[in-house]
């Protein structure tokens, strides 16, 4: 029996404890399939976790701006002051927010009828409001004397104008309506107007970098664009269902994004009008509206399915999907400057 | 109240605005249609761009092993032939190729593996069963011949049980004697008489907490002795099996009940009757954590919590059963009868037996190790056979005889060791090549500290299967559930078997002298009428009622004799 050699396992604990206590733990690794049984459910529940400990650790409802007697139609964000936030209500309402306390710190009947769409001029110091009763007004952003609660300018109209956008710079502002119509401030008359056919408009974008160029929602289907520095449109891109609303890429002027009716949201390039850049689906029912992140990677959407959606620019699903319980239809979305909260308003 | 102001209109003045749409002609206009081909997958950076191929000084990583490819491998890939979308196709191979990477870096990582496997190397002319304990115990070093030991206990027959890291051992005997320790140090945990006879033990998910089956309930104590629960739900247990992954303990007692206790929260998980009566024969399926029970006519059957009927039944043995072993990958199945006789089952497909041995005498236990090899314990002697399942094996790998009579026996994990509990205490044997010699430390990790411990069974709680995950298949979770063509009918036959929809025929107010009993009948009415339509378009669903179109038999005058449901 001399010729025999027997091997048994024996391990040095040494090669397995670490050496001092300021050492990290050896931990060896065996990838054989046999020594961990069970991976198909321990996978699934792995997964399951991950998925519930997210969601239990995000919270991203944060509170909710009480006041409005109405539904929120229109949001606008003061272009310098992260606090600030302006909205307009179904009644004419309009009221302006403090967002670091929460609380309303003016409010007034601006218009008969609907506000239409709010915006602040690239100072702050005023913003714009058009309502259903086919006034323009601008108003005061501070309230100093009692003479400031009036509007500083109002403008009429001859036909309901819809929305409104400021230039970046110059102190021209577009609306919509039946026509996009280009307004100076101290004029009370249109500088310019651009007419396609019969159908109304009814959102209306400045390029807020290219700041000549401004693009609106038609509702024949199409979006058209315009220089405001030329005397006609530029383009017009027919889609197969009417867009709701559109926003400019604040980093890649070139690029814009459009939340349309039939549950997408289209990704633009103007260089290349042919056919979309992606398609971003998810929402089950017509996006709403529609609004960029700051930094350009990323895009809020509203949609009538009363859930909130971000997505990232290059990529065709949904990031995160927001939705609590007494959320009601969105009617437009606002990503804030800081690139830190999504404020919507919603029907009631 | 607002202010009425002077307004200007400025379309009332006759001054013309700059108007644009004489110019509209000439503006491009894009007409977009969306169709399936413009939808296009996310984009992502591609990391390993495909270089010119081409003759090259540097041909990359080396090949890996076919065989070792074959070990890591988790099936068939898929067949993108059948998949019609392009995204989808695209999209499944993207993650084909993942799993291709996952299985090659696997295989890859053994070159790393520091242990090597035990074995014997002999002559020819030597069998390996003739070489005894001593015999090792001379060729081998000095800290492996401690693993060589025998314990002489005086309270009757012993069972014993390792720890899931092969670190500690439990034993507990018919007179009430439980012990605990760290077999390889020697460190006695705890050491206590139950004063009632203890029929199963077993260790839970961390080796602080044992739980044994005594006399009538079953308790659960610490490392340290302290009784921590007594849980009278469950009694007169013959024998237990703790599924560490989904923290149940599962149990069958004297009459036939089994039980799946949660010892996470407590709760008991599944409780019924197997009908099978008494059956002290149970072992669990590691492969997908089942529970085997083997009764006194031969009938092996599985079990789950969830299903009070056995999952599936098999007639091994035309006698009594006397034990049963499934290997580590839920592929064998060794059963033992009365009959002196010993078969391998294929589990998966439990159509004859794959091998049939007869032995000596009839096995008290079977027992597979880590690697794959079978221990039959016959009285005194414990024989272990090396590759017994896929060939018949013509002589034992080792025998090891002993002088006391054999109760139970377990392989220790990650040890080339077999402790076996016999009537007069414990005796641990070396069996080399047994054991798993490289262990994963994230699965379990006989080196493991106190700390670590702690973390692990945080792990390990966090990660706990459900349950009713429990199926023979444990990779069902991963398909997709879609209805065969024989449940969509038969949810379109239940149509046929609607009841009518309960009516409150209570009105809301009394309505003072209009008679309730026509109200009544008009709603009834309403209410069955919907209800034979509903079953009538049904009917025109399955297409049935021909047969009553068929031509009834006729006998003329003696028509009237013919039953009613004849003449039908």
């Amino acid at each position: 029996m001399s010729n025999i050699k027997i091997k048994v396992i024996s391990r040095n604990p040494e090669d397995y404890l670490r050496a001092t206590k300021r050492d990290i733990h050896k931990l060896p690794r065996n990838y054989d399939p046999s020594l961990h049984p069970l991976e198909a459910p321990r996978e699934y529940v792995r997964a399951l976790n991950a998925v519930k400990l997210e969601r239990v650790f995000a919270k991203p409802f944060i509170g909710n701006l009480d006041g409005h007697r109405d539904g929120v139609s229109s949001l606008a964000k003061h272009p310098s002051r992260l606090a600030v936030l302006a909205s307009g209500a179904f009644d004419g309402e309009i009221r302006i927010w403090d967002l670091a306390v929460r609380k309303c710190t003016r409010n007034f009947v601006a218009h008969e009828g609907w506000v239409r769409s709010l915006c602040y001029t690239p100072k702050g110091d005023t913003f714009t409001s058009v309502g259903d009763d086919k006034t323009i007004k601008s108003w005061k952003a501070e309230v100093e004397s009692p003479d400031d609660e009036e509007p500083i300018n109002t403008l009429l109209s001859m036909s309901v104008v819809t929305g409104v956008t400021h230039h970046r710079i110059k102190p021209i502002f577009a609306t919509c309506g039946e026509h996009c119509q280009l307004w100076e401030n101290t004029r009370n008359e249109p500088v310019k107007v651009f007419k396609w056919g019969v159908d109304s408009l009814h959102h209306v974008s400045f390029n807020q970098v290219e700041d000549n160029l401004l693009a609106s929602c038609a509702s024949d289907r199409s979006i058209i664009l315009y220089d405001c520095r030329e005397s006609g449109p530029l383009r017009k891109v027919v889609m197969e269902l009417r867009p709701n609303a559109l926003a400019w890429n604040p980093m890649e002027a070139f690029i814009f994004t459009v939340a349309n009716e039939d549950y997408n949201l289209y990704t633009f390039d103007v260089r290349k009008l042919n056919h979309p850049v992606n398609i971003h689906q998810d929402h089950t029912s017509a996006v709403i509206d529609v609004d960029y992140a700051p930094t350009g990677r990323e895009f809020v959407s509203g949609s009538y399915d009363k859930t909130v959606r971000i997505f990232e620019t290059l990529k065709g699903h949904s990031r995160d999907v927001y939705h609590t319980k007494r959320m009601q239809r969105l009617t437009c979305v606002k990503w804030s400057l800081d690139n830190k909260y999504i404020l919507s308003g919603l029907m009631k | 109240m607002m202010k009425v102001e002077k307004k200007k209109r400025y379309f009332d003045s006759s001054e013309s605005v700059e108007n644009c749409e004489s110019q509209n002609d000439k503006v491009e206009v894009f007409n977009i249609k969306i169709d399936a081909s413009k939808f296009k997958p996310d984009k992502q950076f591609i990391k390993n761009a495909k270089r010119p191929r081409g003759k090259s000084n540097f041909p990359g990583k080396a090949p890996v092993n076919e065989k070792k490819l074959e070990h890591h491998s988790r099936g068939e890939g898929l067949e993108s032939a059948n998949i019609k979308h392009p995204l989808y196709s695209a999209r499944l191979k993207k993650k084909e190729n993942k799993l291709i990477y996952a299985q090659e870096q696997a295989a890859r990582s053994e070159i790393l593996l520091t242990e090597e496997q035990g074995s014997i190397q002999t002559d020819k002319t030597i069998s390996t069963s003739v070489i005894t304990q001593n015999i090792i115990k001379d060729n081998i070093d000095i800290a492996a011949a401690t693993k060589i030991f025998e314990l002489n206990l005086d309270f009757g027959p012993y069972r014993a049980k390792y720890s899931r890291n092969g670190r500690h051992l439990l034993l507990g005997s018919q007179k009430g004697h439980l012990a605990a320790f760290d077999w390889v140090t020697k460190k006695l945990h705890c050491e206590i008489n139950v004063m009632e006879s203890i029929h199963d033990i077993s260790w839970l998910h961390v080796e602080t907490m044992i739980a044994a089956a005594q006399k009538e309930w079953l308790y659960i104590y610490d490392n340290n002795g302290i009784e921590l629960h007594c849980v009278k739900k469950m009694d007169k247990i013959l024998r237990m099996e703790f599924l560490p992954y989904h923290f149940l303990l599962a149990a069958v007692n004297e009459f036939g009940f089994m039980t799946w206790l949660d010892i996470s929260i407590g709760e008991i998980a599944g409780h019924y009757n197997n009908r099978l009566g008494r059956t002290s024969v149970m072992t669990q399926n590691p492969y997908n954590a089942t529970v085997c029970l083997g009764n006194s006519k031969g009938v092996v059957s599985i079990w789950s919590p969830t299903v009070k009927d056995p999952l599936a039944q098999i007639l091994c043995h035309k006698t009594p059963l006397t034990a049963i072993a499934i290997d580590n990958k839920g592929m064998y199945m060794a059963t033992s009868g009365v009959d002196r006789s010993m078969k391998i089952w294929d589990i998966r497909n439990l159509d004859g037996p794959v091998q049939d041995y007869r032995l000596r005498s009839s096995p008290v236990d079977l027992e597979f190790s880590q690697k794959d090899m079978l221990a039959v314990g016959l009285n005194n002697v414990v024989e272990v056979y090396e590759n017994c399942c896929m060939q018949t094996a013509q002589r034992p790998y080792m025998r090891h005889k002993m002088a006391k009579s054999i109760t139970n026996f377990k392989f220790c994990p990650y040890e080339d060791v077999l402790g076996i509990g016999t009537n007069k205490g414990f005796s641990s044997v070396i069996i080399p090549g047994s054991g798993e010699a490289n262990f994963d430390a994230l699965e379990s990790n006989p080196f493991q500290t106190k700390k670590q411990r702690r973390e692990a069974e945080v792990k390990a709680l966090l990660e706990k299967i459900p349950a009713e995950l429990i199926t023979l298949n444990p990779f069902e979770i991963t398909q997709v559930d879609v209805p065969s063509m024989k449940e969509q009918i038969e949810a379109k036959k239940n149509l046929l078997y609607l009841k009518p929809k309960k009516i409150d025929y209570t009105p809301r107010n009394k309505n003072k002298g209009k008679n309730n009993i026509a109200r009544k009948k008009i709603i009834k009415y309403a209410a069955r009428k919907e209800y034979i339509e509903q079953s009538v378009e049904a009917k025109k669903l399955l297409n049935i009622g021909t047969e009553q179109n068929a031509p009834k038999e006729s006998y003329g005058v003696l028509d009237r004799f013919v039953s009613k449901s004849n003449k039908k």
